[in-house]
């Protein structure tokens, strides 16, 4: 009898201590507010090497947070060190590389507390419109998601999401590809974010409207598996017909607005990182007393929803362990209250 | 007799006006070049220059005989309009025309990349200096066709 109670309790102090070195908080752990002022609204960013941040925002020249100060480099022009526009960005190897066009990408080194231009490479496409929004290199291959049109047919058209270059910048393979009826219904994709991001030897790719995860074999350059990821119910989708271009009466005006209204009023996707065992995600949530984001951290193994963080800043991305945000929203969307530039950085502590 | 003699001065004044009206038009008022025209000012002073870096007279690369086709453009131009340039410019070519294409940068590297992809040649490099200084092309890409060192007439490529 005894040793039944005595047992029971070891079972329930186990538990208890278990669940005690199991509960994690995301703990702020240092913050930097730099002496400089952001308004366009955010669109790319990765943590270089030396947790700097690399963030491009809308009509604002490139910003590079150091440890101390914020600092442009990359201007815009045609010279080596400069940048006609930037579609996306990713890390290769030591370095960063910057999709200056579609056909185009030149590699920035850091040097001297800041990057410089170290080589460009040059790849073969296709004729028609190609729009990437997110770029990996693995397996000395780059994987470009966007949307790519393979025609100009106005019934059936042939689209892709990921296209494949190989290191000599040779097309090998589009990938996701589908047929859809007319222009009309292909052109959302092109203002959508496409995001693909690398998980050990596997790559996820996904949309910025629908909480789904496409799992990609570099080496067999194949689908491994497409499946939904667990939905919150705060989850704001957004309508399907939600980005069909029309004709403006005053295009300069109506199309800023609802831009605008396109970013800020659904739960878009707008930012995916792979840190850790983790796939993270943020996206805007809608309610009076609620934060602007959730945060949600999905196990990259099986995908089961395991944590979720609700916050007022705006992910930038992960390295480390260390989560980077900017704080208190969008520059762009959430003007005012975003006003000062300041970086939040956080982890994930063991509760003392 | 009257009523016939009213009509010829009526006649006559009609005539007068007209070939007065078409003398001005014609030869007094200045013809008024389009605001999209293509035009190149000394022709014989544009220097453009080949992959390798050497400096060459564009003058020096029109056919003696017939026609040379040219599309001029940016790299950063709409992608889908320099292609379907070049493309006319290829069939251009197999039909035993003179064709060349000529972008507009100041850095002979990055030309040599962008090219690098192209089944095409030759491909020269304008200084955006020159351009501006020589050519007025109120866009590119635009494809052009000399004779005798002149334009003889041009095309403008635009999104399909």
């Amino acid at each position: 009898m005894k040793v039944t109670v005595n047992k029971g309790i070891f079972v329930i102090i186990l538990i208890f201590s278990l669940t005690l070195a199991g509960a994690e908080n995301f703990k702020p752990v240092r913050q930097k507010t730099y002496d400089d002022q952001i308004y366009g609204y955010f669109s790319r960013a990765l943590i270089g090497k030396n947790n700097d941040i690399i963030a491009s925002f809308y009509k604002t020249p490139l910003r590079l947070f150091t440890s101390e100060k914020s600092i442009q480099f990359a201007p815009y022009g045609q010279g080596p060190n400069e940048l006609t526009g930037l579609w996306t960005l990713c890390r290769y190897k030591d370095d960063i590389a910057m999709v200056e066009m579609p056909n185009k990408i030149k590699i920035f080194t850091g040097k001297d507390g800041t990057y410089v231009w170290k080589e460009t490479k040059w790849f073969k496409r296709g004729p028609y419109a190609h729009t990437p929004r997110s770029v990996v290199f693995l397996d000395n291959k780059w994987f470009f998601a966007g949307i790519n049109f393979h025609d100009m047919k106005e019934t059936d058209k042939k689209i892709s999401f990921v296209k494949v270059y190989g290191s000599d910048g040779k097309a090998i393979k589009d990938m996701l590809v589908r047929v859809v009826k007319n222009a009309k219904s292909a052109t959302p994709f092109m203002h959508m974010d496409h995001f693909i991001e690398i998980y050990k030897d596997r790559l996820f790719y996904l949309i910025e409207n629908e909480l789904k995860v496409t799992v990609i074999d570099p080496k067999g350059l194949s689908v491994l598996k497409e499946l939904s990821l667990e939905t919150p119910g705060y989850y704001k989708p957004m309508p399907q017909d939600f980005y069909i271009w029309k004709k403006y009466d005053k295009p300069g005006e109506n199309i800023e607005k609802d831009m605008e209204q396109w970013k800020f009023s659904y739960s878009r996707i707008m930012k995916v990182e792979i840190e850790g065992n983790y796939l993270v995600l943020q996206f805007r949530i809608f309610g009076e007393k609620q934060k602007k984001f959730a945060l949600l951290f999905y196990n990259a193994e099986n995908f089961k929803l395991e944590k979720t963080v609700f916050t007022d800043d705006c992910f930038l991305g992960a390295r480390n362990g260390e989560y980077y945000f900017y704080a208190n929203g969008d520059p762009g969307f959430d003007e005012e209250d975003a006003d000062k530039c300041t970086i939040n950085v956080y982890r994930w502590q063991e509760e003392k | 007799m009257k009523k016939l003699d009213f009509f010829y001065n009526i006649a006559i004044v009609v005539l007068v006006i007209g070939i007065i009206t078409v003398v001005i038009y014609k030869f007094a008022i200045p013809v008024k070049q389009p605001q999209d025209s293509f035009k190149i000012q000394e022709f014989e002073k544009v220097e453009i220059i080949d992959l390798s870096g050497n400096e060459i007279k564009l003058g020096q690369l029109m056919a003696k005989d017939g026609a040379t086709y040219c599309i001029m453009f940016r790299i950063n131009d709409c992608f889908s309009c320099v292609f379907d340039a070049i493309q006319d410019l290829k069939r251009l070519r197999d039909s035993g025309k003179a064709c060349m294409g000529i972008i507009i940068h100041d850095l002979l590297d990055e030309v040599r990349g962008f090219t690098a992809n192209y089944e095409f040649s030759p491909f020269f490099m304008i200084k955006r200096v020159d351009f501006y200084e020589f050519i007025k092309s109120p866009m590119t890409p635009v494809l052009v066709k000399f004779k005798n060192n002149k334009v003889e007439s041009y095309r403008y490529f635009t999104p399909q």
